[in-house]
């Protein structure tokens, strides 16, 4: 069994008319050439970790995103610009899902391990991040950039548990705001509200 | 010396291309392209190369051995451009 | 943590459409990379090794691909397990011939109904590392007891868009795969279909010991030699051996001007005594997200059967290291590393029994 507490969280869906004027102000500039779901995805990752109280990341955290229609926007685009001649770099760039994952690793000066999940849900995303996490936990992204958008992260630390109280959950509800744990076990998902009991962080 | 016609063209294209926050007649023709100067790097040259391929025809390979001198400026990129079009 | 077993292994390649073909062919020299053709004034002629199984539909043939390899993996006792789906490109061809839609959940059903798979499926993209993610993300799950047996296939199949953006960012050779060569000017890509079966109730010749991935994005479309040092330091911790535990190291290799050099800098930065190096890319191409399994399938098999990669090349003296000409003697832990294009470093730990 696995238990997280959530130590910080970002979501919105649809993220707000002048995200990307905050995004600018937290990157110091307007990223100019990554492309609209790398920057929705860098927007929440870096709002969940102001979110956590964090400036880096420890170097053994790990990252995992994941997405139910990726780069399909980018990809559109290349398939267009393909048909009589070569794709251009910075959108054939683009249309790599992971790539997100490295320009979050260049902007924090981070090294570590991080993987991209493409489609499924965001319960069976953190079942692979729960199951290699280490002692400085996951960043866990859910991103999408069609439909108007959605950027969903938690920051989750584990913790050792000291009591009850938890709920079978279903992966829609992870992201919600009450949520204060998440455990893992052979029962599933579960979840404990914020406030419930005392547990001791590791 | 002040920017010709071509080269307001190509530095419209690098602007274009690059999503640059300046504007095209900002580039002084004899600054440095790389590093200092406009600032571009490795993979901006190589999306400019293949803008200026599909625009002029013209292949800028990213081995060729003049690289630093023909990405030296605005005005070393567009004599380049024009000596070999049509080529 | 429960010993995890390499239980079985399928590949189709450039080489041979299974394992035993792929072996054979490699031993009689190996084989010349088709070659494809990209439009554009920056396009032109570029070496592939595709896997020479001509048909046209290319759902078609993925499925048939698949499910030969998956079979000869062993695959079809174990519809219950857990499936991962190691890919950097999807059915982006289906897509190109109108014949898919862009649909990350789409294309792992399609994949499942292939197998009648009845387990659950992830479907992994690091690009490049794709495998490697694949097989220590399935390493996790089994160790842990939580799962107790994995087939990770990686898929790579042709499509156009990845061939042009390789070329459009100018990393492709037009002449050959050389790697750490003293002319090597770039990589040559590659098709397969790769599967390996992990396993904890089935002891095998093989275990998995562990791996470690490390993304690094200073360099957008190469490695890092610091991360590449920090990947095998945290995959040699994972495993609980020492470096010069290592025999041998199947290195990435691709023939990339700056990136070998990087590698070999990062090599020898991780070991202070070299282990012997191989690498597979003369004999399969870069074959991408499904590199890893690709060459682990393939490699494991040519320890066993005494057969070798050869390079006409001559390795660049200024890397420092060298590729063994010939299999080493008595090889007992073996590491599989994948360099990736997307500031992915991945290698995975092997033990013979």
């Amino acid at each position: 069994m696995k238990t997280f507490a959530i130590s910080g969280r970002f979501v919105e869906t649809p993220p707000p008319a002048d995200w990307r004027e905050h995004l600018a102000r937290m990157l110091g500039a307007k990223p100019r050439r990554i492309g609209t779901w790398a920057e929705l995805g860098l927007y929440g990752a870096l709002r969940c970790m102001a979110d956590a109280g964090e400036k880096m990341l420890p170097p053994d955290v790990q990252v995992w995103l994941g997405s139910r229609r990726g780069t399909y926007a980018a990809t559109d685009t290349v398939l267009g610009q393909m048909r009589d001649d070569l794709p251009m770099p910075l959108a054939f760039l683009q249309t790599q899902p992971s790539q997100l994952l490295a320009l979050l690793a260049a902007q924090l000066q981070w090294q570590g391990h991080a993987c991209f999940v493409a489609g499924g849900e965001p319960g069976a995303l953190l079942r692979l991040a729960a199951a290699q996490a280490g002692k400085d936990g996951i960043l866990l992204g859910w991103l999408d950039e069609m439909s108007g958008g959605e950027t969903r992260w938690l920051r989750l630390r584990p913790c050792t548990e000291m009591d009850g109280g938890y709920i079978a959950a279903t992966a829609e509800t992870l992201f919600t705001a009450q949520i204060s744990h998440l455990r893992l076990s052979g029962m599933g998902l579960e979840t404990r509200r914020a406030g419930q009991s005392a547990l001791v962080q590791e | 010396m002040a920017a010709s016609a071509q080269e307001k063209e190509l530095a419209q294209l690098i602007v274009t291309s690059l999503n640059l926050e300046v504007s095209a007649d900002e580039i002084d023709p004899e600054a440095a392209l790389y590093g200092e100067g406009l600032g571009l790097d490795s993979i901006d040259i190589l999306e400019l190369s293949l803008a200026i391929s599909k625009t002029y025809g013209v292949q800028l390979k990213s081995d060729d051995a003049d690289n630093n001198k023909i990405f030296s400026s605005l005005r070393n990129l567009n004599d380049h451009i024009q000596q070999h079009r049509g080529q | 943590m429960k010993p995890v077993y390499l239980a079985g292994r399928g590949l189709a390649c450039a080489l041979g459409q299974d394992m035993q073909g792929s072996l054979d062919a490699l031993q009689s020299g190996g084989v010349a990379p088709a070659a494809f053709r990209l439009p554009g004034e920056m396009g032109g002629s570029f070496p592939y090794y595709a896997i020479a199984f001509q048909q046209k539909d290319w759902n078609e043939r993925a499925r048939d691909l698949v499910q030969r390899v998956a079979r000869e993996a062993g695959a079809q006792h174990m519809r219950s397990g857990v499936l991962f789906v190691a890919t950097s490109s999807f059915d982006i061809g289906a897509v190109e011939q109108g014949a898919a839609q862009m649909d990350y959940d789409a294309f792992s059903r399609k994949i499942a109904a292939w197998l009648d798979w009845s387990g659950p499926v992830y479907v992994i993209n690091t690009a490049c590392t794709s495998s490697l993610n694949a097989l220590i993300a399935a390493h996790a799950l089994l160790s842990a007891g939580e799962e107790e047996e994995a087939l990770v296939l990686g898929v790579e199949l042709g499509n156009r868009l990845t061939l042009g953006g390789f070329a459009a960012l100018q990393l492709l050779s037009q002449h050959g795969c050389k790697p750490f060569g003293q002319h090597r000017d770039g990589l040559v890509l590659g098709e397969a279909v790769a599967a390996l079966k992990l396993s904890t109730r089935e002891p095998a010749l093989w275990q998995m010991l562990g791996g470690a991935n490390v993304v690094d994005g200073s360099q957008p479309t190469g490695a890092s030699a610091a991360a590449v040092a920090s990947m095998y330091q945290r995959a040699l911790e994972a495993s609980g051996l020492a470096a010069d535990a290592i025999d041998l190291v199947k290195v990435q290799a691709a023939g990339s001007p700056g990136n070998d050099a990087i590698e070999a800098q990062g090599l020898r930065a991780a070991f202070p005594v070299m282990p012997h190096l191989v690498s597979l890319k003369t004999a399969l191409g870069h074959t991408m997200g499904a590199s890893g399994a690709a060459e682990i399938a393939l490699l494991t098999a040519c320890l066993e059967q005494g057969i070798w990669p050869h390079y006409a090349d001559p390795v660049d003296g200024e890397l420092g290291v060298s590729l063994a000409e010939h299999m080493p003697q008595s090889v007992r832990h073996v590491m599989a590393t994948i360099l990736g294009f997307g500031g992915s470093h991945a290698t995975v730990v092997l033990g013979r029994a």
